[in-house]
């Protein structure tokens, strides 16, 4: 192959649309070294086109509680199929700074409720929620950006006076952040109790409902974001499921979850029909993949397994440390297509022991990354 | 309709090619053509040179060759040819980015896609050199710890996370 640069005026012949074709299918790292070669390249790469359905990033953060410099951020990135460390990032002065990530926002609940955009690490406070909590469940919909952008915080525990309080079922509370006001709205079926939290219940936005889901308990509800009325609790448990996630893809609500059969363990994912809850299997972890994943030595070893997932991916990772948090994924196709599951590489060393994991997908895209502190958040 | 009807195509330098019509219905902008009934002569391609819709029709061929039940080629030769139809030393650049244009024009999608993934793979592959002094950084530096510094560079210099 030849050593000389492509020629910029033929690449340049081509018009936007076709630059855009080449563009989307290079990753973000491609992108980055392409737009840093000289100006010309950089306009190229900066007014391409964005793709939001682009294979969402893979983000995990891991929190230490009593020293702050053992935490770290990596960054996964499916198409490059790389890990990238993030410079480690602080909120003020809070040393056991902790954050819920949802919808491409990070959000903190106490002591007061704040978020920032995943890139932009411009935090701004919110007028306070009329029931302060920890651990709520939390959602963006709306137009974004836009006059209809909104945050939705269902469950968590009741926090005040730094004393935690799992009893009362509180409101659900809708967030405008034009007019910087909570709308309370019916609070989540009493059938979750207890365990209102995100510890015990996974959620998922999809098609303007915020399905509510227990991972042990199998209930199941949403919440409808325009009505804002909540559906009848239904059970959904594929037969054998130890616990599962309800996660939201691009064109269906998947369910992932630990599984007991007739031939052992295994992890399953299933297209769920969102009004009927009608499940239909869609693909089975490798057990070589699942193996990998888990410490075999341990009486419950599947306990520390976690799922996050949006777009055309699904994440599995092991909260323990122990094994490096070790992690692989299954990228869905299209038209009830075939899913086909990887192993992500390991994490780039030193990995600290945590002693909690965030994790979240976010698409991430070239201007993220090129136009960093441009416009404000809502 | 599998008639072996021929088609004429005319280039903008003036020169005809006559194919069959399951050939020149790969293109789907020719498709509509014929569907309209705009084929009774030589069909013309004022964007597209000799040169180029000759390589086209090679293209075409092939796909088409290959997908019929007698002399089914499986995917993995099909692929392997088409790699080597646009391999670049055999391909120089020009003639890459005006089957791109080609292909985008006459609506072959599996052809846009080849020269398209092709171009990105020639960028992925660093056919130029990197030039920047935040980077700071020669280009013989393995792929994946120039990408990790590079990222973690420019993101730590446009102090996207760091308070």
């Amino acid at each position: 192959m030849s050593d000389s640069p492509p020629s910029l005026t033929t690449i340049n012949s081509l018009s936007t649309d076709l630059i855009d074709l080449i563009l989307s299918l290079l990753p973000v790292p491609s992108l980055l070294r392409a737009s840093s070669v000289c100006r010309l390249w950089r306009s190229i790469v900066s007014s391409s086109g964005s793709h939001p359905n682009a294979s969402p990033w893979f983000f995990l953060y891991g929190i230490h509680n009593t020293s702050p410099r053992n935490n770290q951020s990596f960054a996964f990135d499916p198409l490059s199929d790389s890990w990238f460390r993030l410079p480690i990032h602080t909120h003020r002065d809070d040393p056991c700074f902790s954050f819920i990530a949802s919808s491409g926002f990070l959000f903190t609940t106490t002591p007061t409720f704040s978020f920032t955009r995943v890139f932009r690490n411009s935090w701004r406070a919110t007028s306070p929620l009329h029931f302060s909590r920890i651990n709520p469940l939390l959602a963006v919909f709306g137009d974004d950006p836009g006059p209809g952008l909104r945050f939705v915080v269902v469950g968590g525990d009741g926090f005040i006076g730094n004393l935690v309080d799992i009893e009362d079922r509180l409101a659900v509370e809708i967030y405008d952040p034009r007019s910087d006001r909570w709308d309370l709205c019916p609070p989540l079926p009493a059938d979750f109790r207890p365990g209102n939290s995100s510890q015990s219940l996974s959620s998922a936005l999809f098609r303007g409902r915020f399905y509510v889901f227990g991972i042990y308990s199998c209930f199941v509800s949403c919440f409808d974001l325009r009505n804002r009325v909540w559906s009848d609790v239904q059970t959904l448990r594929p037969p054998g499921v130890l616990f599962s996630f309800l996660i939201a893809c691009r064109e269906r609500l998947v369910l992932a979850g630990m599984c007991v059969g007739p031939s052992g363990p295994s992890f399953n994912l299933w297209q769920i029909d969102e009004t009927t809850m009608e499940f239909r299997e869609i693909a089975i972890m490798p057990s070589n993949l699942l193996n990998g994943l888990v410490d075999s030595e341990e009486e419950d070893k599947f306990a520390s397994l976690k799922c996050v997932g949006s777009g055309d991916m699904i994440y599995v990772f092991s909260e323990e440390y122990h094994k490096k948090y070790p992690a692989c994924v299954c990228e869905i196709g299209s038209d009830y297509g075939r899913c086909s599951w990887r192993r992500l590489p390991d994490l780039p060393s030193p990995v600290n022991k945590f002693h909690k994991v965030i994790s979240f997908c976010s698409v991430v895209s070239i201007h993220t990354v090129l136009h960093g502190e441009a416009d404000e958040a809502a | 309709m599998a008639s072996s009807r021929k088609i004429t195509l005319r280039s903008s330098d003036g020169e005809s090619f006559e194919v069959e019509e399951a050939v020149a219905v790969e293109s789907q902008t020719i498709k509509h053509m014929i569907e309209d009934d705009c084929a009774d002569n030589a069909i013309p391609l004022p964007n597209v040179t000799s040169k180029i819709l000759a390589k086209v029709i090679e293209y075409c061929k092939k796909h088409v060759d290959a997908s019929k039940a007698e002399d089914r080629v499986n995917d993995e030769d099909l692929k392997a040819w088409d790699a080597a139809f646009i391999k670049v030393d055999q391909v120089d650049q020009a003639t890459l980015f005006d089957l791109i244009l080609a292909a985008n024009y006459l609506n072959i999608k599996s052809l846009l896609d080849l020269t398209c993934q092709t171009v990105a793979d020639m960028i992925k592959g660093n056919l130029f050199p990197v030039r920047n002094e935040w980077l700071n950084f020669t280009f013989s530096i393995a792929n994946r710890e120039l990408v990790l510094v590079c990222l973690t560079e420019w993101v730590a210099h446009r102090r996207l996370f760091c308070s």
